[in-house]
């Protein structure tokens, strides 16, 4: 089921009112409610994948507990190395399988052999890559003895599977998001209302932004050699806000839906475009991901804390990991790639910790310099997002040499279409809105709260109203098919 | 609990009246199907692609066969191919409880091709996911279906009127263009590149083909259907040729199986003016019409006389 769309305008109001009105005396009915919506808003795409997640939550719940059983190191290892041969395996055979056995028929014809593997086409189950990371990290914080195990198996299963986050993130820790299925929750009004103004926020920028800004990103990328250079330039700028549009927006809906139900997620974007060098980027963009590799490969590799090259080598394999991660594709690999070269620098000359929980401290503008590092960031993530959009590496090469040539300095194509017109005006919007909001958790936690309440109804009817008359065709969150 | 509900309910109750009031406002120039689907059932059909959607005006028939009202209810190649998505929506459009009727069928290489690697895969056809294929009813007014879930464009369209279109009562989709012969040309240009590249994807689809005789199959219950293939611009006809050759006796072929007449008109192209390369102009729309229905109309009385005669 998708977030935009009439079934869940239906979906969230029934399971809404049930979840406060019908069960709201027990907690255990409570999250037996949260498992059946969830696993109903999943089964709407393909009930038989269900049966994956449901494998799953079994298997991790159960191997848990042994590892929590036992004081016994070797038999500790063999229970966590099964969890995550497991996980990691059946995300391997539906994800990766093709790629692999593609990339490696390829390299045998490239010494002149042919070789033809059986590909095995299997249908992607959405989400995997989310709550497979999700249910790992339950495992592993068992092992490393920060969680206990769990013996109750309906909160383990709704932390697994819980509808905001099942398919598309944030990836929730179990150390924040399991013990909120123990706790009595009671409807919180202010709670609920910033849930709906995040939630607003977050279609806005998927309906408005990222499903508007496609339509182009999809004609210039899917026939780039038509274009002139600033029309593909146009093209990948358009790709930077519709990703980001896109993801975000999906985060904020989830964020928000889960404050409806008195959940707390963490944070998984902190307005990215507005970072200063490559490390901050990455610590505000999918953070949920980010501080995933953090925590499970590059600190168990040794971090930062270790001699120059391993540190290099550290943060090369959590990069190569990330554009695995995203997709079975060589142009998520060369994404990976420019983004640890972006990236070494910032190591190099110890520049990684800069801009640590700050963006320009003046409340209106930034500095010349702030600036300059702000575009020249957003300049450097957007040319590396054509090799994330591009369908092949040949592709986002031809791309990038169809930007870089006479015709970059046109007027782009398009120019004359007053629906481009229309999406710029709002990316603007957008980039006003959130540079307001920049130190909140969301760019409409703090809005206009001095503004009297006829004021503030009306920007949140005009959101909705810019939400329902510029809002484009139903597309799918990008990152379902991660 | 109370007060944040009570809330929401105000609110959602304003923003359902602008709604509300925005789909009020749609109508036939915000865009060139939604009236099509507000109708009520219909008898006598146009049916087609868009080049039928503009070039055949049901007022030209009715005035011609007094007793008969026709409707258009072509769309465009990419959404009413013929296929079970199209058939589907002809037999919720159509009145059974009707006797007599005539239905019009426009014919051309692309209603019966197919892109994608297999063209006779109908759980291939593209059309299943265009507004035709997701809206539920075709007859009501308003149609939210079509609003919800078929419309694609931005909302705010319909709170002006600036669209080159529109679509009549009677499904006929009037076009009014005033472009200078620079522009005129480079129209063109730009179509016949699409098309040129469409070729290369597209494929005759024996299933389309199967499907379109299904329909007349379907029709032939209720009245009398006719096969007609309009003309296109020069440019066009060369790559109509290029996708299927032998569309012509194909199509013979077919209306021969099928007992009814094929009105080729294919050929008539220097007489008539094009908006784009094949979607023909107001004026020459009025008068191909004119053309098809004396067509048929001597047909008519000649098979007419020839009952008598027997």
């Amino acid at each position: 089921m998708l977030f935009n769309s009439l079934e869940f305008a239906i979906f969230l109001p029934i399971v809404f009112l049930l979840y406060w009105f019908v069960v709201s005396k027990k907690i255990k009915y409570q999250n037996v409610l949260i498992l059946v919506s969830s696993y109903f808003f999943y089964g709407w795409w393909n009930w038989k994948f269900l049966f994956l997640i449901v494998f799953s939550s079994l298997l991790d719940f159960y191997l848990a507990k042994a590892i929590s059983k036992t004081d016994s190191n070797q038999q500790r290892k063999l229970y966590l190395s099964l969890s995550i041969v497991a996980n990691i395996g059946l995300l391997g055979v539906f994800k990766y399988y093709d790629f692999f056995i593609e990339s490696f028929s390829e390299a045998f014809s490239f010494f002149g052999q042919t070789i033809q593997p059986q590909q095995l086409h299997l249908i992607l189950p959405i989400g995997i890559s989310f709550y497979t990371f999700q249910t790992l990290s339950y495992t592993i914080d068992v092992y490393n003895k920060k969680l206990k195990a769990t013996n109750d198996a309906v909160a383990f299963f709704c932390f697994v599977s819980f509808f905001p986050q099942l398919v598309a993130g944030p990836i929730e820790r179990a150390s924040n998001l399991l013990p909120q299925f123990f706790k009595k929750r009671i409807f919180d009004y202010d709670k609920a209302v910033d849930g709906s103004r995040q939630m607003l926020w977050g279609f806005f920028k998927k309906v408005v932004i990222a499903d508007n800004c496609a339509h182009y990103v999809s004609i210039i990328f899917n026939d780039a050699h038509e274009f002139s250079g600033s029309t593909l330039l146009l093209g990948a700028v358009l790709f930077a806000f519709q990703i980001y549009g896109d993801f975000s927006g999906y985060s904020d809906i989830a964020i928000g839906t889960a404050k409806l139900f008195g959940f707390e997620f963490k944070q998984n974007f902190a307005f990215p475009y507005f970072s200063q060098n490559i490390a901050e980027f990455w610590r505000r963009w999918h953070i949920s991901l980010t501080t995933w590799f953090r925590d499970y490969i590059y600190i168990p590799l040794g971090g930062s804390r270790v001699s120059k090259a391993k540190a290099f080598r550290n943060i090369f394999i959590v990069f190569m990991v990330s554009g695995l991660w995203h997709g079975a594709n060589w142009t998520f690999i060369a994404w990976a790639i420019l983004h640890f070269l972006y990236y070494i620098p910032t190591l190099f000359f110890k520049k990684n910790k800069r801009y640590l929980n700050q963006i320009s401290k003046n409340p209106m503008l930034a500095n010349v310099k702030a600036k300059f590092n702000m575009l020249t960031t957003f300049v450097i993530v957007t040319f590396a997002w054509i090799f994330f959009r591009a369908t092949s590496i040949k592709d986002a090469f031809a791309y990038i040499d169809g930007i870089f040539s006479r015709t970059m300095f046109s007027l782009p194509e398009f120019r004359s279409e007053e629906k481009l017109w229309i999406i710029l005006f709002f990316i603007v919007f957008q980039m006003l809105i959130e540079w307001k909001g920049r130190f909140h958790n969301h760019a409409l936690e703090h809005f206009g709260l001095q503004f009297p309440k006829y004021v503030r109804y009306g920007f949140y009817y005009a959101l909705v109203m810019a939400i329902f008359l510029f809002g484009s065709q139903q597309e799918a969150f990008i990152y379902f098919q991660f | 609990m109370k007060h944040y509900l009570y809330k929401l309910f105000l609110f959602s109750v304003v923003i359902a009246i602008s709604i509300g009031f925005v789909f009020s406002r749609a109508d036939g120039h915000f865009d060139p199907f939604y009236k099509r689907f507000t109708s009520a059932k219909q008898s006598s059909l146009i049916l087609g692609s868009s080049r039928v959607a503009q070039g055949l005006m049901p007022s030209v028939f009715d005035k011609t066969f007094g007793n008969k009202t026709f409707y258009n209810y072509g769309f465009t190649y990419n959404t009413c191919p013929f296929g079970p998505t199209y058939l589907k929506s002809i037999k919720s459009k159509f009145d059974t409880h009707s006797k007599n009727d005539m239905f019009i069928i426009a014919v051309d290489p692309w209603v019966i091709s197919s892109d994608g690697i297999n063209p006779n895969d109908s759980l291939q056809f593209d059309e299943s996911e265009s507004f035709l294929g997701k809206i539920t009813s075709v007859n009501c007014n308003p149609n939210l279906s079509y609003l919800i879930k078929g419309y694609s464009d931005m909302y705010v369209k319909m709170l002006y009127n600036k669209s080159p279109y529109f679509l009549h009562d009677d499904g006929w989709l009037e076009v009014t263009v005033d472009l200078t012969t620079e522009q005129h040309q480079k129209m063109i240009d730009k179509t016949v590149k699409d098309y040129i590249k469409k070729c290369d994807t597209y494929k005759y689809s024996k299933v389309r083909l199967d499907y379109l005789k299904k329909t007349i199959l379907y029709l032939k219950q209720y009245g009398t259907v006719y096969l007609v293939r309009l003309p296109v611009g020069t440019e066009m006809i060369a790559i109509e040729n290029q996708l299927i050759p032998d569309f012509d006796a194909k199509i013979y072929e077919l209306s021969q199986a099928t007992s009814i007449n094929y009105i080729n008109l294919f050929k008539d192209t220097t007489k008539y003016d094009y908006i784009d390369g094949h979607h023909l102009t107001k004026e020459s729309s009025l008068l191909i019409s004119k053309k098809v229905a004396n067509f048929i109309q001597n047909i008519e009385e000649n098979n007419r006389l020839q009952n008598e005669n027997q």
